[in-house]
Formats: C-alpha cells, sequence, structure tokens
C-alpha cells in the first residue's frame, strides 16, 4: 500500500519501474525554476502530487520539516540551480531531458543576462550548468551518429516489454500498461532514436512498438488483437483498488498532466478518472489494434 | 470474439450515436472549411449527395437511434384471453374482454408515461361513420325487430342499442375519445359495427385501415413501466385480430396480418392453456402456424390460464416441450414460452393499483357494475367471501391501514402467481432489443456509406495536390476514357443478361405449359364432366377431396422444383457474367487505385424466388343428399285412408312424406372452376414473381454500373478541384489544404476504424439474440 505523502527517491520501486520518471521530474524543476521568483507558484500546484513526493524524495529532505525546505530550496535561484547541476549529472539519462533541461536553461541564461541584481554566485551556477549540459549535448550527437543508438534503441524496446510481460505494470489498467510502455519509450533511448533517425525508420521502429503493443495488449487481457471490446469495461478497467499500489495510477497521471483533451482524448481517458463527460473522439467499443495506433500516435507526436 | 463484452445494446446505441456526432462535426467543417470540390458542393440535383444532404440523414438517423418506437403485436388463438393479457401488460383494463371474437380493428395501446386518463385517437374514422350511414338504410328498411332477428340473430344488449343508434342517425364515431367508459364504449361499438356488417352483408372498410397510424390508437401510462426510467421512443401495444377471428374475410384478415405483424418489433402469441389438448384442431394449428411463419425468431408464447391447472396436470417445463412441439414452422427456445395467468396478472395490477377504492367499496357495502373486478379480486384473491370478511372486519373496526396491509399481501401473492413478471422482464426486454437492432443497423450502414463517400471527395484533391500537375491531366483523361469503357460494360452486361432473360422466359413458358397440361390431365380429371359426386358417406367424400388436394399439391410441387433448378442455373450464369464485367473493371486500375471497387457493393442478382400458393383448404362442400320417400301411416286410420284412397284414385292417402338421407355429394362444376381457376393463378403468380425477379435483376444490373459510374465521375472532379488549387493557389496555401485534407482524411480513417468495429460487434450481438431466439 502507498501513503500518498511518502515521499519517492529515485531508488523507489515506482522509479525502476517507470525510469521515465526521474526524466519527467527534471524537467518538469527545471521548467517550475523562475527568475522572478514566482517559482513557487508551480510547485504549490503540484503540491501533494507525485511531483512533490518526488522533490522531497530527491531532495533527501523528506524527513526534514517539510516548510523548511520548500523555503530553502525555493527561496533562492542560487540554491535551485545549484540542485539542478546535480540531478541532471545523477538523472539526466535520456537525450529528451538533456534538450529540453538545455533549452530551459539557455531561456534562463538570457533572462539573467538582462538583469542587473543577479548575484555572482548564480551567474556562475548558469555557466556550469551550461559547460555540463554542453558536454552531454555533445555526446549525444556523437551517438547518433553511431548505429549505437539504433541498437539501444531496440535493446530499449524489449526491456520496456519485457517488464511489462513481467506484471510490472499490472497495478494499473491494460490500456494504462501501454501508456507507462509508452512513456518510458518516449523518455528513453527508443524515444530518442525516434526523434533523431530519418522518417522511414521512425515509422519501422513505431511499426514494432505497436506489434509488441497490441500482442501484450491481447495477451493481457485474454483475447484477440482484433476482437472488440467494451472501453470502459475491459481497456479501462483497473485491478481492484485494495490489491494495487496507486503510485503507478498516479505517476501515469502526472506524466499525462499537461494533456488536453482535444488533442490527446485516448491519454486523457487511460490516465484519469472520468467522472466527467467521456471523451467524444475515443469509442465505446474497440479492439486492441485501433487503441494502440491512437495512443501511440498521440505520445509519439508529441513535440 | 467475447461474447459478453458486446452483447450491450445500450452500449452499441451510445457507440453509434458517438460515432455521428463525430462524423457530423467533421461534416460541419468540411462545409465551413470548403473541403469539397466547388462542383460537388453546388451539384444539389437528386442524385448527388451534398453535404447538406448527408447531414440531414444524419441527423434523423440520431434522432430514429434515440427515439426507438417499440410496438409488440399481441395475437390470440380463439378465446385465448388476449385481452385480458393485454390489459395485464397495461396494469388496466383498457380494452373490453368479451368472450366474442373481436373482429374489429387492430388497436394500438401506447405507453405514455404520467398520462392517467387513457385517451383514444382515432384519425381515420370517416369510413366508419361511412359504413354506418350504410348500414342505417339497410336497417331502415326492416321494420320489425322479429324480422330483424331474422339477420341478426339473437342480439346483446349493446348490439340492440348500437342498432337503435345507428336506426335514429345518431351513431357516429369521433376522432378522439377521453377516460376509460368512453374509450371502453367506443371499442365495443366497433366491434359490434364489425360483427353488425357481417349480418348485414355490408363490408367492414378494412382495406382502408393498412398501416399502424390509420389505427385506433389508446394512450395511457402502463402501470408496470411507471417506474421505469422514460427512455425515449415509445412502446406500443398492437391487438392483433387473428385469422380465425375473421370468419368470412379470412384472406383479407391473413394479408392485414402479415403487414402487422412484419412492422412489429416482437410478436406474443397468447394461447389457452385450457385448449392446449385440442390442439390437434386444423383451425388451431393453421394460426399457430401462420402466425410463426410471419414472426419467426420474434415470437413469443403466452400461455395463458394456468390459473385453471389441476393439480395432475403436467408441470411448466414438459407444458412447454408440449408447446415447442406444436410449432413446426418454427424452432421456437423453451424459454420463450411463458405459462401465465393474465387475469390474476391484470387483477393484482389493478388491485394494486385502486387499493383505496376497495376500501371505499367496502365502506359502501356494494359493488358497483364497473367494479366487478373487485369481485374477481376477492374470489381469485385467495379465501373468497372469508377474506373478504376479514378485511371488512378490520375496516369496521378502523383499522384501514391493516386492511390495506392485507389487501397488498394478496396484491403481490396474486402476481406471483400469474408469472408476469418473467413475461415483462424478458417479452417486452426482447421488442426493445428488437427494435433497436433494425435501427441500429440502418445507422450503422448508413454512416459508413456517407463516411466512404466522403473520403473519395477528399482524397483525389488530395492526390492532385501532391502530384505533377502533366501526370494528373493524364489521369485525367485516362478517367473519362474509363467512364466509357464501364458504359460499354454495361451495354454489353445488358445484352447478355437480356439474353439469357429470354431464354430463361422461353424455358419458364414451356415448364408453365406443361404444369398445367400436366394439372388438366393429373387433377381436373378427377372432377371434369361430373355435375355431381356422389359418396356413401361423408367419410369418403372427404377422402375424395383430399386425394384431389393431394394431387394438385403434387403437381404443383413439381412444376416448383423444375422451376426453382432453372432458376439457379440462371442466378449462377448472371453471376458468372457480373463476376466476368467486375473483373474487367478491376483490370481497369482505376485511379491507379485498385481499391476502388471495394467501395460499390458488389451485385446479387440472386432475386429471383418463386411466389407458390397452396392448393385452396375448401375444394368443395360437402353436401347431405336428401329424399323423399312415402311411409305407411300406422294404425288403423292409415289403413283406412289407404283403403279409399285406391278406390278414388288418390294414391298419396294414408301415406307420409319423410326426408331420408341419400348419401353425401359434392358438385364437381364448382369444384372443376375452383381447381382450374387456382391452377391458373398459380401459373400467373409464378409468372409475376419471376417477372419481378427479372426486373430486381435489370435494376441490380444498372444500379451497379450508375454507382460506379459516379465514383468514377466523383474521382475526376476530385481531381480537377486538385488541379485547379495547384495552379491558383501560392504553395503555402497549397500546403495548408493538404494539411486540411491529411487531418481531416486521418479522422475519418480512425472513425472507419471504429465503425468496423461497431459492425463487428453488432454482428456478434444480432448472432447472440438470434442464437437466444433458436
Amino acid at each position: 500500500m502507498s501513503d500518498k505523502s511518502y515521499p519517492i527517491a529515485a531508488e523507489a520501486t515506482i522509479c525502476q519501474t517507470l525510469r521515465c520518471l526521474p526524466q519527467k521530474f527534471l524537467v518538469d524543476f527545471v521548467n517550475g525554476i523562475e527568475v522572478a521568483r514566482d517559482n513557487r507558484t508551480i510547485q504549490i500546484q503540484r503540491s501533494g502530487s507525485i511531483f512533490q513526493r518526488m522533490y522531497d524524495g530527491f531532495s533527501g529532505q523528506g524527513t526534514r520539516r517539510q516548510g523548511q525546505i520548500n523555503d530553502s530550496v525555493i527561496d533562492t535561484l542560487d540554491s535551485s540551480l545549484q540542485w539542478l547541476n546535480d540531478l541532471s549529472r545523477e538523472l539526466a539519462q535520456s537525450n529528451l531531458a538533456i534538450c529540453k533541461v538545455n533549452e530551459r536553461v539557455s531561456d534562463l541564461v538570457q533572462q539573467v543576462s538582462h538583469l542587473a541584481d543577479v548575484s555572482f554566485a548564480t551567474r556562475e551556477q548558469l555557466q556550469k550548468l551550461t559547460q555540463t549540459l554542453c558536454v552531454r549535448m555533445h555526446d549525444m550527437e556523437r551517438r547518433v551518429q553511431q548505429v549505437e543508438m539504433q541498437q539501444a534503441a531496440g535493446i530499449h524496446l524489449d526491456s520496456v516489454f519485457a517488464k511489462w510481460a513481467a506484471g510490472k505494470f499490472s497495478d494499473v489498467s491494460a490500456s494504462a500498461r501501454y501508456y507507462a510502455a509508452l512513456q518510458e519509450l518516449w523518455w528513453g533511448d527508443f524515444g530518442d532514436c525516434f526523434r533523431s533517425c530519418e522518417k522511414s525508420r521512425s515509422t519501422e521502429l513505431l511499426g514494432t512498438l505497436m506489434n509488441k503493443g497490441i500482442t501484450q495488449l491481447a495477451q493481457d487481457v485474454g483475447i484477440r488483437p482484433t476482437d472488440v471490446c467494451n472501453t470502459r469495461e475491459i481497456w479501462l478497467q483497473a485491478p481492484p483498488r485494495d490489491s494495487h499500489n496507486d503510485d503507478m495510477g498516479q505517476a501515469l497521471a502526472w506524466l499525462a498532466s499537461d494533456r488536453s483533451v482535444d488533442v490527446s482524448p485516448f491519454t486523457v481517458c487511460v490516465t484519469r478518472e472520468l467522472s466527467r463527460q467521456w471523451p467524444r473522439q475515443v469509442p465505446l467499443l474497440t479492439t486492441a489494434d485501433r487503441l494502440v495506433r491512437a495512443m501511440t500516435q498521440e505520445v509519439f507526436s508529441h513535440d | 470474439m467475447k461474447l459478453e463484452y458486446t452483447s450491450d445494446v445500450e452500449l452499441l446505441r451510445s457507440e453509434i450515436l458517438r460515432q455521428m456526432d463525430v462524423f457530423d462535426d467533421l461534416l460541419c467543417q468540411a462545409e465551413k472549411g470548403n473541403w469539397l470540390p466547388d462542383i460537388s458542393r453546388q451539384n444539389d440535383d437528386e442524385t448527388d449527395r451534398s453535404l447538406r444532404k448527408i447531414r440531414q440523414s444524419i441527423q434523423t438517423e440520431i434522432h430514429r437511434v434515440k427515439n426507438v418506437d417499440v410496438v409488440l403485436a399481441v395475437v390470440g388463438t380463439m378465446k385465448a384471453g388476449k385481452s385480458t393479457s393485454i390489459n395485464a401488460i397495461v396494469g388496466r383494463e383498457v380494452l373490453p374482454n368479451r368472450s366474442l371474437p373481436m373482429t374489429a380493428l387492430p388497436t394500438l395501446v401506447r405507453h405514455v408515461k404520467g398520462c392517467q386518463t387513457p385517451r383514444l385517437e382515432f384519425k381515420k374514422y370517416k369510413p366508419v361513420n361511412e359504413l354506418a350511414e350504410k348500414l342505417r338504410k339497410k336497417i331502415s328498411k326492416i321494420k320489425h325487430q322479429k324480422d330483424r332477428q331474422k339477420n341478426t340473430g339473437a342480439v346483446d344488449e349493446s348490439m340492440e342499442e348500437l342498432i337503435q343508434e345507428i336506426r335514429s342517425g345518431n351513431f357516429s364515431v369521433k376522432e378522439k375519445y377521453e377516460g376509460e367508459r368512453e374509450v371502453f364504449q367506443f371499442l365495443r361499438q366497433l366491434n359490434d359495427l364489425v360483427r353488425l356488417s357481417v349480418y348485414y352483408d355490408e363490408m367492414f372498410p378494412f382495406g382502408q385501415y393498412g398501416s399502424m397510424p390509420e389505427f385506433p390508437c389508446i394512450s395511457v401510462e402502463f402501470t408496470h413501466l411507471a417506474e421505469q426510467n422514460a427512455r425515449s421512443g415509445s412502446f406500443t401495444l398492437l391487438d392483433t385480430p387473428g385469422p380465425n377471428e375473421a370468419g368470412a374475410n379470412s384472406e383479407l384478415f391473413r394479408r392485414m396480418l402479415r403487414t402487422q405483424l412484419r412492422d412489429a418489433s416482437a410478436v406474443v402469441l397468447v394461447m389457452d392453456y385450457t385448449q392446449i389438448n385440442s390442439v390437434a384442431d386444423q383451425d388451431m394449428r393453421d394460426h399457430i402456424d401462420v402466425v410463426a411463419r410471419i414472426a419467426g425468431d420474434r415470437l413469443s408464447v403466452l400461455v395463458n390460464k394456468i390459473d385453471q391447472r389441476q393439480r395432475n396436470d403436467q408441470d411448466d417445463q414438459a407444458l412447454k416441450r408440449m408447446i415447442v412441439g406444436l410449432f413446426q414452422k418454427i424452432q421456437l427456445a423453451e424459454e420463450r414460452i411463458h405459462p401465465v395467468s393474465s387475469s390474476y396478472a391484470y387483477l393484482s395490477a389493478r388491485a394494486g393499483s385502486e387499493t383505496t377504492a376497495i376500501i371505499r367499496s367496502l365502506h359502501a357495502a356494494s359493488v358497483a357494475e364497473d367494479n366487478a373486478w373487485m369481485e374477481d379480486f376477492w374470489k381469485e384473491g385467495g379465501g373468497g367471501p372469508v377474506f373478504k370478511k376479514i378485511v371488512c372486519d378490520d375496516i369496521k373496526s378502523g383499522n384501514e391501514v391493516q386492511a390495506g396491509g392485507r389487501i397488498k399481501e394478496v396484491v403481490e401473492q396474486l402476481w406471483k402467481e400469474s408469472k408476469f413478471d418473467e413475461v415483462l422482464e424478458n417479452v417486452i426486454q426482447r421488442a426493445f432489443s428488437r427494435a433497436d437492432q433494425i435501427v441500429l443497423d440502418s445507422a450503422g450502414a448508413k454512416l459508413l456509406d456517407h463516411l466512404e463517400w466522403l473520403v473519395d471527395a477528399l482524397k483525389p484533391r488530395k492526390l492532385a495536390l501532391i502530384g505533377k500537375g502533366e501526370d494528373t491531366r493524364a489521369i485525367i483523361a485516362r478517367e473519362r476514357r474509363h467512364i466509357s469503357s464501364v458504359g460499354e460494360t454495361k451495354k454489353k452486361m445488358r445484352t447478355v443478361a437480356q439474353k439469357k432473360m429470354e431464354k430463361y422466359r422461353g424455358e419458364l413458358n414451356r415448364r408453365l405449359g406443361h404444369f398445367q397440361d400436366e394439372f388438366e390431365n393429373r387433377v381436373l380429371i378427377m372432377v371434369q364432366n361430373r355435375k355431381e359426386i356422389s359418396f356413401d358417406t361423408e367419410e369418403e367424400a372427404k377422402i375424395f377431396l383430399e386425394k384431389v388436394r393431394v394431387a394438385a399439391k403434387k403437381s404443383l410441387d413439381e412444376v416448383e422444383a423444375g422451376i426453382k433448378k432453372m432458376s439457379d442455373n440462371f442466378n449462377a450464369e448472371m453471376q458468372k457474367e457480373l463476376d466476368g464485367s467486375i473483373q474487367s473493371i478491376k483490370n481497369l486500375n482505376l485511379g491507379g487505385r485498385k481499391g476502388m471497387l471495394d467501395y460499390v457493393a458488389p451485385p446479387d442478382p440472386k432475386s429471383i424466388k418463386i411466389d407458390i400458393h397452396l392448393p385452396p383448404e375448401e375444394l368443395a362442400e360437402i353436401t347431405e343428399k336428401r329424399r323423399v320417400v312415402m311411409e305407411e301411416q300406422e294404425g288403423l286410420w292409415g289403413g283406412v285412408k289407404r283403403f279409399f284412397g285406391s278406390i278414388l284414385g288418390q294414391n298419396d292417402w294414408g301415406l307420409d312424406e319423410r326426408t331420408v338421407s341419400d348419401g353425401f355429394k359434392i358438385n364437381g362444376n364448382n369444384m372443376y372452376d375452383k381447381l382450374r381457376d387456382y391452377c391458373q393463378e398459380s401459373a400467373a403468380s409464378i409468372n409475376r414473381s419471376i417477372d419481378k425477379g427479372l426486373d430486381e435483376v435489370n435494376n441490380v444490373i444498372s444500379d451497379f454500373f450508375d454507382k460506379f459510374d459516379k465514383k468514377i465521375q466523383d474521382f475526376v472532379i476530385g481531381l480537377e478541384q486538385g488541379l485547379r488549387d495547384k495552379e491558383t493557389k501560392i504553395k503555402s496555401e497549397q500546403e495548408a489544404i493538404v494539411s486540411l485534407l491529411d487531418s481531416a482524411l486521418g479522422s475519418l480513417g480512425n472513425l472507419k476504424t471504429d465503425i468496423d468495429n461497431w459492425r463487428k460487434a453488432f454482428a456478434l450481438q444480432t448472432e447472440v439474440a438470434s442464437a437466444g431466439a433458436t
């Protein structure tokens, strides 16, 4: 059983199962840093969420008095940047995360350059960060040129599906399991390869991914890939509450928190409690094939 | 397939509504965003499907899916308690419950939530008034009641009342009746009027009442449905006169019955439990067969009056097995047979909703005539007078609550024993689901059709935009050649079809000629030139008639088998020719897309079906021959009369005339005429059905080629629009159109997948439903 307020550290099971979580955390964290000191907004909005629990877990401050930690970390830009530097070194494993952090840091450098009252320490932190990220980016470019990345993508794909087949995602509904796999792949080597390779190769990668997804989904539900099932009662049916850990559900909801129903109706349907209106684009009766195609399209056309 | 997950009609309904909603949204975008080629949008003639028309069609389908009208037709065998069963389903007495056969018009009883006072609407009332006027003229010619009774036989009070009203010119039917009493009175009078018209040989205008909107319709809240969540659409019972209520108009009634049952969502046949053992009776068997054949898998059976079951009678299971055995025309599942007591159900429903009235009547210590049902309630409700006394005592001692409680217990008990819960659950539910099926099927087919049209209209524009101009122009030129090529194939196919039809028709005429010869040699010869055919016993006459009937049937069976074989060959040959034509069109590789043909349904010329009439059931009337014999009067006086008679030349003196039976006879001439008419009518009917079949084959061929022709023309129009875009718009505008079309085609592609999946689930649901039916 999970405790909703219990901090999540890097070595927590959920972070081992969903390796994309720290990547997403890092990106959200850097996007939350605001020079104008209103970064509190983001953090307050995420209070109580998976982000907050990871924040507490990763900062190792979960055991201390919460108020103090927040104040000490958020209140100063310096300390935020310092922590980001550490986090980038420790957590950033995917090129996607590094690129996104790099984009945000470049923005911050731009903003800081226009301000007179920014401390030397802050400028130094930013400089350090830029350098670190630059090295990682170069490294990434080098990898892209090599066959290594394609192999890594294949290995990544196999490992994610092996994890699924081993029941690591079984706390959530069948369709949410596929969403978990998609997120893992998007944030990792598979996603990196997909984003950097030629269109024909990326189409091939997605084809392989979808075939695996359809097979695994059908197997999970115990049907044939072309069998039509009730979306709500089969594809979205989560295992009984008392027997599963809700961390996974919360983590997936957080991963999809920036998705809107207009653009990603399947993602919203799969990751959120649908107490209100059913997304109009999502069929009430569907096959593994259709579900997989739609979800893959929503995640992998995500910029 | 996972049967359990997709057998939910509600889910299918919600999903098709969702799909239609999404499609309507796309159509709206297409209209606003000018997705379609200009010509397609402007052309609005009969054959063209403009966006506006498609949107209208989709809106109509949405409305139909949301408002499914369910009609449950109820038919009864003789005195089976059909009206009581309808009253039991409604939960109140809306139909007169008479022991006379109700040879009246079919009547609709519609559930309208909140409608406590029944009201009847009879829009087409004028023909009935015209009949009444004709009857008035006839009745007024007969002065005395005694003479009138010669026509009508003994009349009951209500009939006498009606005769008086008609006679005095006071009788007229209105369009609307309000309240239980008025409705009741009207139905009774209508029934009497039908009987009266038979007596006075004045045809009731049944022919003018061909479809449901023309029947009288009673609106009232059904007690058992009152608590249910209002579902859109209506639920209506159709009180259907059965063929054995028809008397002289049997053929007309059968035709009416066929139409009514065909249009109903489900059919309930009410049978009389106490008459089950007399099912060998041909009338009853015929009736069951007629209903079963028309209703097919929509049929449920109520075996009514099980309250009259004796202790040693068979149990429900044995009863159901026996009933299954009665149905020869269809395989009826035991689950569709419901042993019930409609009178218990009716009494329970009525007493349940009018408990206060019962208590009030006990206060008054009398039961008004209108409340005769209360007496039945005391009688049937267990305990009879004893129970009534207990309740009376409660009331006398001021304990009305306790009295109400006792009545409620009996109400519940009666309901339980009526076994009507099962009927309401299964039969009504089945009616809903059948109605859903029809509506859903049509919605699914229309949606797919419209969607494919839109996809076809968008694709060529995009093709032209992303392709090279000169290539597109070349394709357009080639497609135009294809249009004329398809035209030629159509012409060729029609010529081939015409030749084959002529050959078929020649062969058919030969066979029909042969049939008529055979019929003459084998059947007509049996009665030819025999003015009167005599038999010693009635049994012998019956055997003879059966022999003729069998010979007639055999002749017909032979011609039917021959024509069927010939038609099958014709169908197969036509299919082969069409397959060849389709292949030649496929080889054209239209628009570079071989899949184009998939969008036009291939023609299916297997539409020739021959319509065979069975020989008439009554070939001739068997009449007894009577002979007058002179018999000597007994006694001395008789002897004296004969003696003087012989002296005076009066040979009949002392003798009495007596009529004695002299065997039985059949009028051979009449029978000959009847059989000859039958033979000619059979040949004509076969000819008619073949004509119809050949017409359909012609239509199918024309339809196929016309649709195909239209497809290629639409394709060319789309290409031309794309070409115009390419020539007149700047690059960024062209890219914007391509991106728009891509996104639209993507959405339509997803929707197409959803429709295909829905159709799969729907087919499965239908399969499950019909598996349940058999």
